[in-house]
């Protein structure tokens, strides 16, 4: 039991990942490898939702930090919604409110990529 | 060390002493470990949370550059309060010591992937020290104060 999960669906172009558990250095590579998936799929529109994670350390913010560019090459985004304070401390002491778009509600998040 | 990937000693209520292996998988325990540590001695819930962070992110530190994926390197941690009543978390390791060029605060903008726990840790705690004096390896000292909110 890692105490981690990714969980995928897809809302018409747009996929969403719902994170569950703790995403440390130990964890990190699943969420690595679910990233991974959407780019060989050539999924670009990413919504990660944070609403049933517990955890995240640095190991989990440099997973985003690295899949970023090559996500914005291609015209897509990766955009987060759900988070709770705490995720979302350890998102704002490291400065990603100005690199990433970050939605109270996964929906508001869609209608964004929806939007253009 | 024993065979046991992590042992606890628990010295007094006011000392635990912990030895581990270089294993990621063992940071999660630790946490919880030190969250009812912190807890004990009065730290609120936003001060527990930072210690939390704090020690997850230089284990993994240890882990990755210090012993390079190496899986039974040794890590010896003490927690401790001082008279004070502050947190004090000691990590001794001995595996490869860093370059301190390397541990240099840095502004954001110079991070891609990786190089975001010493950050963290330096914004999570009042106190982040290396010593690299030991003949083997480095001790990180990490210190939190009671009630001092940064």
């Amino acid at each position: 039991m890692d105490g981690f999960e990714v969980q995928r669906k897809i809302s018409n172009d747009v996929v969403i990942l719902n994170l569950k558990g703790y995403l440390d250095a130990h964890t990190a590579p699943q969420l690595e490898k679910a990233l991974q998936t959407c780019i060989d799929q050539k999924e670009y529109k990413i919504i990660i939702n944070f609403e049933n994670l517990s955890y995240i350390s640095s190991a989990g913010l440099g997973v985003f930090m690295g899949f970023i560019e090559e996500i914005r090459q291609h015209g897509g985004d990766l955009k987060f919604s759900n988070m709770n304070p705490k995720i979302f401390r350890v998102f704002d002491l490291l400065g990603f409110p100005n690199l990433f778009e970050i939605f109270d509600d996964e929906r508001d998040a869609l209608n964004k990529f929806n939007s253009k | 060390m024993s065979e046991k990937p992590l042992e606890v000693r628990e010295v007094s209520n006011q000392e635990l002493q912990i030895t581990l292996v270089s294993r990621n998988e063992l940071i999660r325990e630790l946490r919880q470990k030190v969250k009812f540590f912190a807890k004990q001695q009065g730290f609120d819930d936003e001060e527990v949370f930072d210690v939390q962070l704090a020690l997850n992110e230089a284990l993994a530190n240890v882990i990755e550059h210090a012993y390079q994926g190496d899986q039974n390197g040794r890590i010896d941690i003490k927690f401790h309060t001082d008279q004070n009543g502050d947190l004090v978390i000691v990590i001794k390791d001995y595996g490869q010591k860093a370059d301190p060029e390397c541990l240099k605060s840095r502004s954001l903008d110079e991070f891609r992937e990786g190089g975001l726990g010493l950050y963290l840790m330096e914004k999570l705690m009042d106190v982040v020290q290396f010593d690299f004096s030991q003949e083997d390896g480095t001790v990180l000292t990490l210190i939190k104060r009671k009630h001092c909110h940064k």
